[in-house]
């Protein structure tokens, strides 16, 4: 479980929070979307949530550990798949999933199984032998991904985890979420596909300049605004010329 | 040339921008107070290690001076300048040249290859000016205000400054541009770029002490060669264009504008030769080979704790990085090597009865058991060079660059990470000292007990010095650079940790002085207080890192 409660993050003498009084719960058995346009809070948010950055106000608590108090615990309970490529792509695939399995403190017959369960999953094996700064950006993706799930973590975070994936890799890590979620886990992505937020999300919540505007399962934001689709809704809400008129209870 | 001078613009926009020291990570963070107290102080670091160059700029003129012989003041100033930029750049060429992020945008631009090449090579020139000022100034300003004509010699060494990197910057470039061709699509790229160029370092000071040694055979005593021009002319004579600068200064026109014809000429024809290609090669650099077959060895799974896997990490990403590689193993290899030169021509020397008589003299000395004291604390402030030169240590969270946010993620630490990173700045560290010492324990037939505890008093002082230097590096990390050369030769904390090395030898050689006269054992008793004091604040720091682990990381 997730909890966001109160959290805020200011940067600097910033005179705008980046991350305003957020409060959320996300349970377990949880695919959560996390939706909001550009600049809106939500790699803040995650940072926080894997201990990145220290809330200015408020606490951010994973199976009910607060990470300012404890942050390796909670790192150690969340997988993380980063936005943007941060990797140590000077490694090979394998020592890279080796490195993060040492630092989880994974037994070899674990690592081994998992390592070749995903890298077959995702058609990475071959190419696991070599360096990944030789790979295309979904291949990045995809290493990503398999290092996030080496320990079998409780919490499942992934900052805008389809961008550069083919279709069936896409499809694929579609099928892990459902699954990892359906197996207990939490799962919390951010996407800016709303069709996928729709169709795989069981709750979501989207954000606008590092405030909530609304929460709920996609059925419900539906019913909330008159039956239009996620994505009009998030259109609506985001609407800055709109600002203040389109709020959606749920808050 | 219209789209030469707008990428020109644009490079050396970014270029400078990169090497503002204000520009640490954490700035965002600090109220106002703690932020005018860190400028002063990047301020006073940046004015002492300007004193510091001034200082043994004026030192060593005020010397030659003495001797009679101002023009060696130039003479040193000049070769520094200049055979220091052919014999460390290579590899800062190779990062200006190739291995920037831009190569892919500038590539789609409606620009020419020449010109990209041209707009580079004239970037790094630049750089190498801003270095050359640094070094050869004060010996030049010093100069100056001995001359008679001070307007003519100003006119004179403006002119030397703006062309003296030139022919160096060439050399590399055209150096650099080849061992970027030859190695284009091998899977052994930095490999082959790290073997080659530390071999042309090292064939190069090789050459230098040939000629050294074979001008020793026309110079046949050290009496004539302590001749003004003759030691002077034995400094120069085997970079001709250090040669025509220094007799350039000294008034012979005729000589500056030979440098001035050469030197112009060197850059225009390596970018006339090699710029046309020099995009493909570029982008050729940003491609990686891999092999139709993976190895099955590749998939064997291994398993260690956490400090040993960053520890493995660290490394890893130092020996695949030809520039942090070539900068951190410099000061291992070329130290020593230059020591190890020095030697050699030091026997070249000897074949004369003074040169022979000299080492006699220094090594009878180092085996007399009264100065054991003093020939530990030499040896130990020699072998501890190494903790000054290697950049690895004191840029070692700065380096993380875009990574940094995801390896806070990882639950691991703090004070492990740190210990991680800080081993691998030891253990270089160690083996730079182990072959300082080894050198100068065969030179001057040191005693074995004696050059192994030099050894661990250069690893303590590379201790304080690291661990502290890290520590900074923590608290204010430089995560944005252009590429891995820019990641250590633009980050402010490297020069912090050169300064905290002065700072330190400054602090051992204040009771050296005061107790030479008490005999050895009361000099080492005193260096090795400075050092343990230093090695306490450092494990005080640590201490702090490692107490923060349980509230915030």
């Amino acid at each position: 479980m997730i909890e966001f409660a109160q959290a805020t993050k200011v940067y600097g003498k910033s005179d705008r929070a980046a991350l305003d009084h957020l409060t959320l719960t996300v349970p377990d058995g949880c695919v959560f979307g996390f939706l909001g346009p550009n600049g809106a809070g939500k790699t803040t948010a995650i940072s926080l949530l894997t201990g990145a950055l220290m809330p200015t106000e408020g606490s951010v608590r994973v199976n009910g550990v607060d990470v300012t108090q404890e942050p390796v615990e909670v790192k150690r309970q969340i997988g993380y798949v980063p936005d943007g490529m941060q990797m140590y792509d000077r490694l090979t695939g394998n020592e890279y999933l080796n490195f993060i399995a040492d630092i989880f403190d994974v037994s070899k017959a674990d690592r081994q199984a998992r390592a070749e369960r995903y890298l077959a999953l995702f058609d990475m094996t071959k190419a696991a032998g070599d360096r990944i700064n030789s790979y295309s950006r979904g291949m990045k993706q995809k290493i990503s991904v398999i290092a996030a799930l080496i320990h079998e973590p409780k919490v499942w975070v992934l900052d805008e985890p389809m961008v550069g994936l083919d279709p069936r890799a896409s499809f694929e890590l579609k099928q892990l979420m459902r699954e990892k979620a359906d197996a207990g886990a939490t799962v919390f992505f951010s996407t800016h596909v709303l069709e996928v937020a729709e169709r795989l999300c069981d709750q979501v919540a989207i954000i606008r300049r590092g405030q909530l505007i609304t929460q709920g399962t996609p059925e419900e934001l539906r019913q909330r605004s008159g039956d239009e689709s996620l994505e009009e809704l998030f259109l609506e809400l985001t609407d800055d010329s709109a600002a203040g008129e389109g709020e959606v209870g749920a808050k | 040339m219209k789209n030469y001078l707008i990428l020109q613009r644009v490079l050396l926009k970014n270029d400078l921008m990169g090497l503002n020291p204000f520009a640490q990570s954490g700035e965002e963070k600090a109220s106002a107070g703690k932020l005018v107290m860190r400028r002063i102080g990047v301020i006073v670091l940046l004015l002492f290690a300007a004193g510091s160059v001034c200082f043994l700029e004026y030192e060593l003129y005020q010397l030659f001076r003495e001797m009679g012989m101002r023009e060696m003041a130039l003479g040193l100033a000049v070769l520094v300048g200049s055979v220091g930029t052919l014999l460390f750049g290579l590899f800062q060429g190779i990062s200006s040249l190739f291995e920037g992020k831009d190569a892919p945008l500038l590539a789609v631009l409606p620009v020419t290859s020449r010109q990209v090449y041209a707009a580079r090579v004239t970037s790094f020139i630049v750089s190498q000016i801003g270095t050359t000022v640094v070094l050869v100034l004060p010996a030049f300003v010093l100069y100056m205000l001995d001359e008679a004509a001070p307007v003519g010699f100003a006119i004179r060494a403006i002119l030397t400054i703006l062309l003296l990197p030139l022919i160096p910057v060439a050399i590399i470039s055209l150096l650099a541009t080849l061992l970027m061709r030859v190695s284009a699509f091998s899977r052994h790229r930095d490999t082959i770029v790290m073997i080659l160029s530390f071999g042309f370092a090292i064939a190069y000071a090789l050459f230098v002490t040939r000629l050294n040694s074979s001008a020793d055979n026309q110079v046949n005593t050290i009496a004539t060669m302590l001749t003004k021009d003759g030691l002077l002319n034995k400094m120069l004579g085997f970079y001709p264009p250090a040669q025509w600068a220094v007799s350039g200064l000294r008034g012979d026109w005729l000589q500056l504008l030979l440098l001035a014809a050469v030197s112009l000429a060197a850059p225009v024809l390596v970018v006339l030769l090699l710029g046309g290609s020099y995009l493909s090669a570029a982008l050729g650099s940003g491609e990686r080979s891999t092999r139709r077959h993976s190895r099955q060895q590749a998939l064997s799974w291994g398993g260690s704790g956490q400090l040993m896997s960053l520890h493995v990490l660290e490394w890893r990403e130092t020996l695949r990085t030809p520039a942090w590689l070539y900068n951190g193993l410099a000061g291992v290899i070329m130290f020593p090597l230059m020591m190890g030169v020095g030697f050699y021509s030091g026997f070249s020397a000897a074949s004369t009865r003074e040169g022979e008589n000299l080492i006699k003299m220094v090594q009878s000395l180092a085996q007399t058991p009264e100065y054991a004291g003093y020939v530990i604390v030499i040896i130990a402030a020699i072998a501890a060079m190494g903790s000054m030169v290697n950049p690895l240590v004191a840029t070692a969270y700065s380096r993380e660059g875009q990574n940094y946010p995801f390896a806070l993620s990882l639950p691991v630490k703090p004070l492990t990470r740190v210990w991680a990173k800080l081993l691998v700045g030891l253990e270089i560290n160690a083996v730079c000292a182990l072959m300082i010492t080894v050198v100068m324990a065969v030179i001057f037939g040191v005693p074995a007990l004696l050059a192994a505890c030099g050894f661990l008093l250069a690893q303590l002082v590379g201790f304080a010095i690291s661990a502290i230097s890290l520590v900074m590096d923590l608290r204010h990390p430089r995560l944005s650079w252009a590429n891995e050369t820019a990641a250590i030769k633009t980050n402010f904390n490297q020069v912090i940790s050169m300064v905290l090395w002065v700072i330190l030898m400054g602090l051992c050689v204040v009771p050296v002085v005061l107790l030479w006269e008490r005999g050895g054992t009361a000099v080492l008793l005193s260096v090795c207080g400075v050092i343990a004091l230093a090695c306490a604040v450092s494990v005080v720091l640590l201490w702090r890192v490692g107490r923060k682990a349980s509230a915030q990381n």
